[in-house]
């Protein structure tokens, strides 16, 4: 380095008060079943719908997952559906929020100490009429949609900024969140979305990546939509969950590494805007 | 505007100090209320505590307490007769690190910022439905919730702004006009709790200041009277330019 150039970065680093980073990139070719391979994911709400659909996917493309749920009945048929020696599975209610940190540690601790990457998809689905919703109904929803993922990722985040590790975080949103809305779920999903932004533009510089997929109306149990059936509903296509699942794998693996921040809409351009 | 029953909810702050501050040191429901009572409104102000404002009456209520907002929604009604608008102004901010945040302040946020709202909406909207009144509400968002956050108050403003589009959008067929308004940095008691946000967010605003509560005030009176009938579900920026990329 020459003596102009070492003069030119003190200048800058005395002027900006920023030092000069140097930073380099290598992009690999991935192969398909190779996607994931040796990474640990955890995925909550893993045991039907997306979240089961995503575990499948991380195992084929060689990663372990740690699936989570509320009840260890449908942990125990997840884990039989899945059958790879890759999957755990560990009772975690994200809408108990003090116990987060807790089962937080659990997880590290059944990852053998070490988690690469969190799917936060656990989330509950109850529409009513506007004038009907009770409080009961939108703590609910918030708690489960929203503030259980918000302290999961406060964890998460602790660790990896703790143990140097470059995280990588994708959210389950949902189409509703980039639309104007005046249901708790829709609401729930909007303050994600806003979450997501907002954590991809903080720790970015720590080589987090935050992430969201925003679903249309999907074929899972959180609304009774049998994925073999008729997929045609109120002029529009319902989503598989696999399809959701390609494109979380995508996210999670290093073929994003430019990725950060996005809101992917998985919707057939329903959610864009033509009127104005 | 004559004789109009504007139920209106003063600012909450959390630990205001006192000290010598850009605008006056005035919320901006405090500056909404004496422009609407200078244009010959009759507004209602519930608040946690009592706040001498020449001209309004008082009410105490703290509207984090979810559940007793029916009861007190009726109340009001009851006492005062005919309520024509509702402004939710209410808001605490807290300044906590990202990893900082703990449960108690995320359940204060929210409730105060988005829950109080949502339910405050609820019962108005109904309120006016039931009785045909032509009513308007405004709700008090923030650019905050127009951008990324991970901060509890930018994200229950998040929520504030897409539930004023969604019911300005939902309402507008019954007459009843949802808006909203997103200031930027105000020079109110909430900006002023924690010091160092104290003159700081003035250095990026393109105007080269912060807003004061009377600028707010000003887009309230227009959204609230019947010249800005045709807007609905909008959340009007006032911020010098702060947002603009």
């Amino acid at each position: 380095m020459s003596l102009k150039s070492v003069l030119k970065r003190c200048a800058k680093f005395l002027v900006y008060g920023q030092p000069v980073v140097n930073k380099y990139v290598s992009v690999a070719h991935i192969d398909d079943n190779k996607l994931l391979a040796g990474k640990k994911i955890l995925v909550t709400g893993g045991t039907s719908g997306i979240g089961l659909s995503v575990a499948k996917k991380i195992i084929a493309a060689g990663g372990e997952v740690i699936i989570t749920g509320r009840s260890q009945d449908k942990l125990n048929n997840a884990l039989k559906e899945i059958d790879s020696n890759n999957c755990k599975a560990i009772v975690f209610d994200i809408a108990n929020i003090t116990s987060i940190k807790s089962k937080f540690l659990d997880v590290v601790d059944l990852f053998d100490g070490k988690l690469d990457a969190v799917v936060s998809n656990a989330g509950i689905y109850k529409q009513k009429n506007f004038f009907d919703y009770t409080l009961d109904d939108y703590t609910r929803t918030m708690d489960t949609n929203f503030t259980g993922a918000f302290f999961l990722a406060q964890a998460t985040i602790k660790y990896w900024l703790d143990n140097h590790i470059d995280g990588n975080l994708v959210f389950v949103s949902s189409e509703r969140g980039i639309m104007s809305d005046v249901h708790p779920y829709g609401l729930s999903k909007v303050v994600c979305n806003s979450f997501v932004e907002g954590l991809a533009k903080q720790y970015g510089v720590n080589d987090i990546r935050v992430n969201a997929v925003a679903p249309g109306i999907t074929a899972t149990n959180i609304n009774n939509i049998n994925p073999d059936g008729n997929l045609w509903f109120d002029k529009r296509r319902i989503m598989r969950p696999e399809e959701i699942a390609e494109v979380v794998k995508f996210l999670l693996s290093d073929a994003s590494k430019c990725v950060n921040g996005q809101i992917v809409a998985c919707n057939e351009a329903y959610s864009v805007n033509m009127d104005c | 505007m004559k004789s109009l029953k504007i139920l209106c909810h003063e600012k909450i702050c959390l630990k205001i100090k006192e000290q010598l501050f850009f605008g006056g040191g005035t919320g901006i429901g405090k500056a909404i209320t004496n422009k609407l009572l200078s244009h010959g409104s009759e507004v209602i102000i519930c608040s946690r505590s009592k706040h001498e404002i020449e001209g309004a009456i008082n009410e105490i209520w703290d509207v984090s307490d979810i559940g007793s907002i029916q009861e007190n929604f009726n109340n009001i009604i009851k006492k005062y007769g005919q309520i024509d608008m509702v402004v939710n102004s209410q808001g605490i901010l807290t300044h906590s690190d990202f990893l900082d945040v703990s449960p108690e302040e995320m359940e204060l946020v929210f409730k105060t910022n988005i829950e109080s709202v949502f339910f405050i909406c609820q019962y108005a909207v109904r309120y006016f439905k039931n009785n045909s009144i032509y009513g308007h509400i405004l709700n008090i968002c923030s650019t905050e919730g127009l951008k990324g956050t991970c901060y509890p108050y930018g994200l229950s403003k998040a929520a504030a702004v897409r539930l004023t589009q969604g019911l300005g959008k939902a309402t507008v067929r019954d007459g009843i006009i949802v808006n909203g308004i997103a200031p930027g940095a105000t020079a109110t008691d909430m900006m002023r709790q924690g010091d160092k946000h104290n003159w700081a967010p003035a250095y990026g605003i393109p105007s080269g200041r912060m807003c004061t509560a009377n600028e707010i005030a000003n887009a309230a009176v227009f959204l609230l009277s019947d010249a800005g009938r045709q807007m609905c579900g909008e959340v009007m920026v006032v911020d010098g330019g702060e947002s603009l990329h």
